[in-house]
Order: structure tokens, then C-alpha cells, then sequence
């Protein structure tokens, strides 16, 4: 069965996230703060990737406010 | 003993001389100044020092003491806050040069109304991180707050100048903030005790927030009845903060001397025993055995709870920060500034996917407390590192030192646990190495009151100061 769930990202396919983004919340970047900024998107993808791949049921419900 | 002498003891002690006389509130705020004045330059712990503030309050006290009213559990304890709380008259900068610009704040944070009401006395503002996203104490604008056991190592961020200027003897008591460990992380690294209460349990109102989900206001200070008398005079509702939790404000003060040994303690396996450098899982081995603790327990998909809390918190201080990014973006801390622009770019249903699984990992937490009241954990994966290192070891590979100071702490915070930083045993080279002591939601005297032994054992002290 083929693995859907979110793999890291390449710098490549940050970088187009981070124009893609940086347009959809008129947020320039600023070219001293580009490559950091991929580095970053490829970190918290990585991040992503992992929590992704953790099963979650329809009653997994999350809670912006937390009571903990 | 005289004022001078009185600070390197703690809060406590300092209370009990003003009230019964010994010496007088004005004397001991005198004796603080003129120790910052003197220490601060090789710490860099304040960036604000409240002088006429401080000698206007301390009066305040003395005349109650000389009235015969009561002054207050925090009688003339002289304490500093992380320049992210709000002190009426001064720019609310939280470690940034934007927040320098900032009109100065109208009144103080709810939780430096409440401190003061107990009769302490605010004597400055401290060196933090940029906007808290930090582990290290650096800071580009403000220069980095320094360890006061070697000044060429990291003080530990965020909260990094109240560890250095409670650890340095120059308060003893400060309050930080903690999102992810930035109250734990100073602690340890600067040999103080720290306590991160419940999520929800005090006040923010007043404060900086940073990642709203995860942000917490706490005391680091050099006993642990300090820590409770702290927590004690911040307890109680208030309304500006949507967070906070409707709890009974039940003081814990009274409950330090309580028995530890009707309490089912362990120690944390698996993500908490692991990637530590040497001396790490000793000083937690130290903390167990004084305790009489063999029982191991491990916390379920804490690596995974850790990248959510990643997740979660770039992406929120992302957000907060976007108009500010988009405004003044080259204005940030180099070390701040792209972490907060990628963080701000990131999809939502990232963002959403670690906020469910903080859902399903927190059922799971709660569940292994029906098992155990309290769970002992290392702070760090290592001893304070030097200012400016950049990579650490982890697992034989070198990793990026600033995320992963957080290895420990950052599973923890990420469902609102109250957990209690105490300084354990010394690293192979010397320096102070801290303890989780990890208790349920909504049951921080169990924490301290396990604390409260580790420290009357001897087990837990902060650690003497370098001649």
C-alpha cells in the first residue's frame, strides 16, 4: 500500500512553499533572510512529517485552548 | 546578619529579618543596588534597574513593619522580572530593539501587582532571548546574560538573565516565562530552582505571550519555600488572562514538610533516558536513590510530543509576529528572525495535526498518572554550554545546539504539566545540571513537596558560587 502521509520536504519544495506563502500573507522575504528561512520550513517540515505519521481518530480532537 | 550577608540566603530569610526588625526593607533594596551595581557587569542579568521604585516600596514596607500592620509574606524580598512582563513606565521590550519604540507600559503585569502586594519589592527588569524563542540566553541587542558559575558559558534561555541573577546572588527571586523550557533551562544551567506551574494555573495578563498554547509564567529562586511563596502570592483569578483556569487558588506553602513517601514516584525511561551527556542521568539517578525510588516508567511518544510542540510554536510566535515581520523584519534578532518568518509561512494542517495529537497525548499522560503522583526527568541533555557554541552531540551525531537543549523540558510543557526544576548533583566538569520533578495537572504541592525533601536532604541545593 502506498505511504500518503507527508514526507520532509526538499529545500527546493520549501522554497516554493515559502514564495507560495510569502504571497498568500503579503510577507516579503527578505533576501538576507531566505535561505535561513528555507532551513527552517525543511526543519519544521521534518517535525511535521513526524507527527503526521502518527494515527489519529475522528474523536482526536484539538484544542486550541488547552485545559490541561 | 546584615542586609548584604541576608542576599545570599533566600527570600524566605530575608522576610523574616525585616518583620521582626533585624534590619530594615531600605537597607536590603540598598545592599541589592548596590550588589547589581557591582555584579551586573560581568552577568549582564538587568537591563533595568528600578532603583527609586524599589527604595519607594521598600519604605512601604518598613512604615507597615513600624505600624504594626502586617507587611506581608514577601516582606521586603527584593525580586526582578524577564523584560517581557510589563512594569508601568518603562517599554515592555522582551529582549527585542523593536519593543524599545513601544510607549511605556500604563501599569504593571498582573503578576508583579500581586508579588508587590505581598510585600516584595520589584528591583528591575532582565536580559531574555528575543521575543522568548530561545534556549541559550543570547541575545544580539542587549548582549547575552552570562552563567554566573563560568560567565563564558550560557546563562540558558529564555528566561536567561533571571538565572543568571538568581543563580549570581543578586535577587533571589525572579519570575520567567516558560513556553518550552525557558524557565527549566535557566534553572538547571545556572543552578537555581525553577517552577513551571499547571498551564493555566497564574496569571500571563501583563506578560509577552509567544506561543499562547504554551506560555506560562513561573519564579526561579534559590529555595524551594521560595518558590511556593511566589506561587502563593500569584495565585487567584483573573480576568485578563483567557487561559487561566477556573481552580481553586489553594496555596502550597503549607505543604512543603508533608511526608514524600506516601507519594508514588519514578523515574522517566526511554526519550528521558537517552542523548544524555555524561553526569546527566546520574544527577537524576542521585535524585531517585536519596528518595528511595527504583520504579521506571516511560512517558509514551515524548520525541513525537516534542515535534509537535516545534510545530505548534513556530507556527503561533509565526502568526504573532507577522505584521510586525512584515514592518520590520531586518530589525529582529539574527538568531530570532528566520525561525519567526518560516514559522509565520507554515500550513495549517500541520499546525492542526499537532494540536490533535496534543489532544491524544495528553489522555495517554493522564492515564500514566493514575500509576504514579510524581516522575523525576533530567532539565537538559547537558551542562551549560559555552556563549556563541552553535552544535552539540546528540546520539554520536552533532546536531544543532539551540533546538535541542530542549530535548527534555519541551514534552512536558507541551500539555501544561507543573514541573519543579531542582539543582542536583554537579556535571564531570563542575558545573550545576537540574532535575524535573514532574508532577500531575492541577498538582503542583506534589512536585514541590518531593522537591521540599530532595532539598532538606541535601540533595538538591544550589550550588556555592565560584570564589
Amino acid at each position: 500500500m502506498t505511504d500518503t502521509r507527508p514526507k520532509p520536504l526538499t529545500e527546493a519544495e520549501a522554497e516554493a512553499l515559502m514564495e507560495a506563502a510569502s504571497r498568500a500573507l503579503a510577507l516579503p522575504i527578505p533576501e538576507p533572510c531566505r535561505a535561513g528561512t528555507i532551513a527552517n520550513i525543511v526543519a519544521a517540515s521534518n517535525a511535521a512529517a513526524f507527527v503526521m505519521s502518527f494515527p489519529l481518530d475522528d474523536a482526536d480532537e484539538a484544542a486550541p485552548v488547552f485545559r490541561a | 546578619m546584615s542586609a548584604e550577608a541576608l542576599l545570599d540566603g533566600d527570600g524566605a530569610a530575608i522576610a523574616a529579618a525585616v518583620r521582626a526588625r533585624h534590619v530594615t526593607a531600605r537597607s536590603v533594596a540598598e545592599a541589592a543596588l548596590a550588589r547589581i551595581a557591582a555584579r551586573n557587569p560581568a552577568l549582564n542579568a538587568f537591563t533595568d534597574v528600578t532603583a527609586a521604585r524599589a527604595l519607594k516600596a521598600a519604605a512601604a514596607v518598613d512604615a507597615a513593619v513600624a505600624a504594626g500592620r502586617d507587611p506581608g509574606p514577601l516582606a521586603g524580598v527584593p525580586y526582578a522580572v524577564k523584560n517581557l512582563f510589563d512594569i508601568a513606565g518603562l517599554a515592555t521590550r522582551a529582549g527585542s530593539r523593536i519593543g524599545r519604540d513601544n510607549a511605556p507600559a500604563a501599569r504593571d503585569a498582573t503578576a508583579i501587582r500581586r508579588l508587590d502586594a505581598a510585600g516584595a519589592v520589584l528591583i528591575g527588569a532582565l536580559n531574555m532571548g528575543e521575543y522568548a524563542y530561545d534556549f541559550t540566553g543570547e541575545n544580539a541587542h542587549d548582549g547575552p546574560s552570562r552563567n554566573p558559575h563560568d560567565p563564558s558559558r550560557m546563562s540558558g534561555g529564555s528566561s536567561g538573565g533571571s538565572g543568571s541573577a538568581v543563580g549570581g546572588r543578586l535577587v533571589p527571586i525572579a519570575l520567567g516565562t516558560d513556553t518550552n523550557g525557558s524557565i527549566r533551562v535557566p534553572a538547571a544551567f545556572c543552578g537555581t530552582f525553577g517552577l513551571k506551574p499547571t498551564y493555566g494555573r497564574l496569571s500571563r495578563a501583563g506578560a509577552m505571550l509567544f506561543a499562547a498554547s504554551f506560555d506560562h509564567i513561573g519564579p526561579l529562586a534559590r529555595s524551594v519555600r521560595d518558590l511556593a511563596a511566589a506561587h502563593d502570592a500569584m495565585l487567584g483569578p483573573d480576568g485578563e488572562d483567557p487561559a487561566q483556569a477556573d481552580r481553586p487558588a489553594v496555596p502550597v506553602s503549607d505543604r512543603l514538610g508533608d511526608d514524600p513517601s506516601t507519594l508514588r514516584i519514578a523515574i522517566a525511561g526511554g526519550h528521558f533516558a537517552e542523548n544524555a551527556a555524561s553526569g546527566v542521568i546520574e544527577a537524576v539517578e542521585a535524585t531517585a536513590a536519596a528518595l528511595g525510588v527504583t520504579r521506571r516508567v516511560e512517558i509514551p511518544e515524548a520525541a513525537r510530543a516534542r515535534a509537535a510542540a516545534f510545530v505548534i510554536t513556530t507556527i503561533e510566535g509565526g502568526n504573532l509576529h507577522l505584521e510586525r515581520l512584515r514592518a520590520r523584519v531586518m530589525e529582529y534578532d539574527p538568531a530570532t528572525r528566520d525561525r519567526f518568518l518560516a514559522g509565520s509561512l507554515l500550513p495549517a494542517g500541520w499546525y492542526l495535526a499537532a494540536q490533535r495529537f496534543r489532544a491524544w497525548y495528553r489522555a495517554r499522560v493522564i492515564e500514566l498518572f493514575q500509576e504514579v503522583d510524581v516522575i523525576l526527568a533530567p532539565a537538559t541533555p547537558l551542562p551549560a554550554p559555552r556563549i556563541g557554541e552553535q552544535t552539540m552531540m546528540l546520539s554520536g551525531a552533532t546536531v544543532p545546539l539551540r533546538p535541542n537543549i530542549g530535548l527534555y523540558t519541551q514534552p512536558l510543557s507541551f500539555i501544561g504539566l507543573p514541573v519543579v526544576c531542582v539543582p542536583g548533583a554537579l556535571s564531570p566538569e563542575g558545573l550545576p545540571l537540574g532535575v524535573q520533578v514532574i508532577a500531575a495537572p492541577w498538582q503542583e504541592e506534589k512536585a514541590l513537596i518531593v522537591a521540599a525533601a530532595l532539598e532538606r536532604a541535601g540533595v538538591a541545593r544550589c550550588p556555592d558560587l565560584p570564589a
